[in-house]
């Protein structure tokens, strides 16, 4: 018994090396098959989520997305919508855009980002609206804008 | 003498193995094409395989260790700054919830883990595929550094780990000489407090308030007022945490009484091969391993035992420190009258090995990024 324990130990530590080799190398491959297997993805907090619709400009473009939840209960306190202006070549120095919130009774809602320094602005603002943020990527503009969720969804239209 | 070999052709077949595996990390089977790759790849492998040698030749494992492991966490620096640089355009960093494309922090993994089982999302702004430290790259790296070395990752693989184990040795003596009792729960009260709230608020907690070393690859974005006092906090815990404290106790503070990803290397040790016995017959209980210990791994109790704690890194500091070579690497499941020159070079081909492929990668790109700025004035492409 000592001895098939003996066998067993130094068969397990000369494997270590090689996982050492094999995780390293095949960690590509490995990864791109992980993902595929289990369909996992990016929490939607830092990609926007999905792209609820688009607003063509002609010259840009406008990405609205579905609003994206807070933490894992479900209405815990806020939620968040992105606006994805691109290509950021094309963008003009001031974006008006229209957005239609579902639960917003003061009129239309309008977001305004100054492209040159990254500010925001805003007509309308809904009571539910608490926060905005703006960030420049490298192919355009994106805006959060943080919702106050009171029990029903809220979704850009 | 059992633990050196003497420069001769046995010592270079033994180095052989390393040689070839690090030629092919650091150039993944592709000679560099451009003349800074070329010099950062030529430095660097001579400097791992010249350590590996030394190790093989000295008999000493911390010694050369020290110096590569310091290396990494030097241009680990360089190195995740460049890349951020790259891909946001300039290295203080977009507020958190824009970032995309982030290298992933293997200490981040715990927090990670129970999201992704409920929401099959991960709650870390990277890639997760075909990136610079991508995310499913350092998970199966980890994977792999828990399999083969258990704790072992937190002295060999761990890229933050070299600066409070550089600053633990500064001082010949400690200023402080013991640590209060509960600093080894604190680990686990951190571990479960932040999983318990990522997985709440689906966020990485942890990296977004607590964690010491984020100021080491993060500059704040100086538009966002609360990103500067954020960053100014995590500043702070830096210089506490992971210098001064480490400074004064000679321990490494950060890795043995804060890291939550220690905790879980632990339980990785009940999967790992190896471990560290000390021979009760050749040990004069002088308390060398003992004082010599940065994460308090051994105790008298633990000693006299031929034990130590599953908090041992594994870094052969008290391999060779012991006065007397008590203390040897060991294959679990071997009787105390196993092989120790096998036990001892199936472990260091293992944390080597990843040491100078994982770590090596880190150390070509920073000495690559540095030739650049010397060149070019920039530390991209």
């Amino acid at each position: 018994m000592t001895k098939i324990r003996s066998i067993l130990g130094y068969l397990w530590a000369m494997l270590a090396t090689p996982i050492v080799i094999l995780s390293l190398a095949t960690s590509d491959n490995l990864g791109r098959l992980l993902v595929k297997s289990t369909g996992i993805k990016i929490a939607p907090f830092f990609t926007g989520g999905e792209i609820a619709c688009t607003i063509d400009h002609g010259t840009y473009k406008t990405h609205i997305h579905e609003s994206v939840t807070f933490g894992i209960i479900k209405n815990m306190g806020e939620s968040s919508i992105q606006v994805y202006f691109e290509p950021a070549a094309a963008l003009p120095e001031i974006i008006r855009e229209e957005l239609d919130l579902p639960d917003v009774s003061s009129g239309k809602f309008f977001i305004i980002l100054d492209t040159r320094t990254g500010n925001v602005e805003y007509e309308n603002k809904p009571d539910t609206v608490t926060d905005f943020k703006a960030s420049k990527f490298k192919n355009g503009w994106a805006v959060r804008i943080k919702i106050e969720v009171r029990n029903q969804k809220t979704e850009a239209r | 003498m059992e633990n050196k070999f003497r420069f001769n052709v046995k010592t270079l077949l033994l180095a052989l193995p390393m040689l070839l595996m690090t030629a092919f990390a650091l150039t993944k089977g592709k000679w560099p094409q451009d003349w800074h790759h070329r010099m950062a790849f030529i430095l660097t492998y001579a400097a791992f395989n010249a350590a590996f040698l030394l190790t093989l030749i000295t008999g000493k494992i911390d010694r050369w260790r020290l110096i590569l492991y310091v290396a990494v966490a030097f241009f680990f620096i360089i190195s995740v700054l460049g890349n951020m640089n790259e891909i946001y355009g300039s290295p203080p960093l977009p507020d958190f919830e824009f970032r995309l494309n982030t290298p992933l922090c293997p200490v981040v993994i715990p927090f990670l883990l129970i999201p992704a089982a409920l929401t099959k999302t991960v709650i870390w702004p990277g890639a997760l595929t075909d990136s610079f430290a991508s995310i499913t790259f350092i998970f199966i790296m980890w994977l792999g550094a828990s399999i083969s070395l258990g704790r072992g990752f937190c002295s060999w693989v761990c890229f933050w780990g070299g600066a409070d184990d550089l600053f633990s040795r500064l001082l010949p003596k400690p200023v402080i000489k013991k640590m209060p009792g509960w600093c080894k729960d604190l680990p686990f009260a951190i571990l479960l407090v932040f999983v318990l709230l990522s997985t709440l608020w689906l966020v990485p907690v942890y990296c977004a308030w607590l964690c010491p070393v984020k100021p080491l690859a993060e500059l704040p974005a100086e538009r966002f007022v609360r990103d500067m006092s954020m960053w100014g906090f995590h500043l702070a815990l830096f210089i506490t945490i992971v210098v001064i404290l480490p400074i004064l106790t000679k321990k490494r503070t950060h890795c043995a009484y804060f890291c939550p990803l220690g905790v879980l290397q632990r339980s990785a040790e009940f999967i790992n091969s190896f471990n560290l016995r000390i021979d009760a017959e050749k040990c004069v209980k002088c308390g060398t391993c003992i004082n010599s210990c940065n994460v308090s791994a051994v105790s008298e109790e633990l000693r006299d035992k031929g034990q130590r704690e599953k908090t041992c890194t594994k870094c052969g500091r008290c391999i060779d420190r012991c006065p007397t070579g008590a203390i040897h690497f060991h294959v679990k499941g071997t009787g105390t009258d196993s092989n120790r020159i096998l036990s001892k070079m199936l472990f260091i081909y293992s944390a080597f090995g990843f040491l100078a492929m994982f770590g090596g990668s880190i150390c070509m790109d920073g000495i690559y990024r540095i030739i650049l700025f010397i060149t070019t004035g920039s530390f991209s492409q």
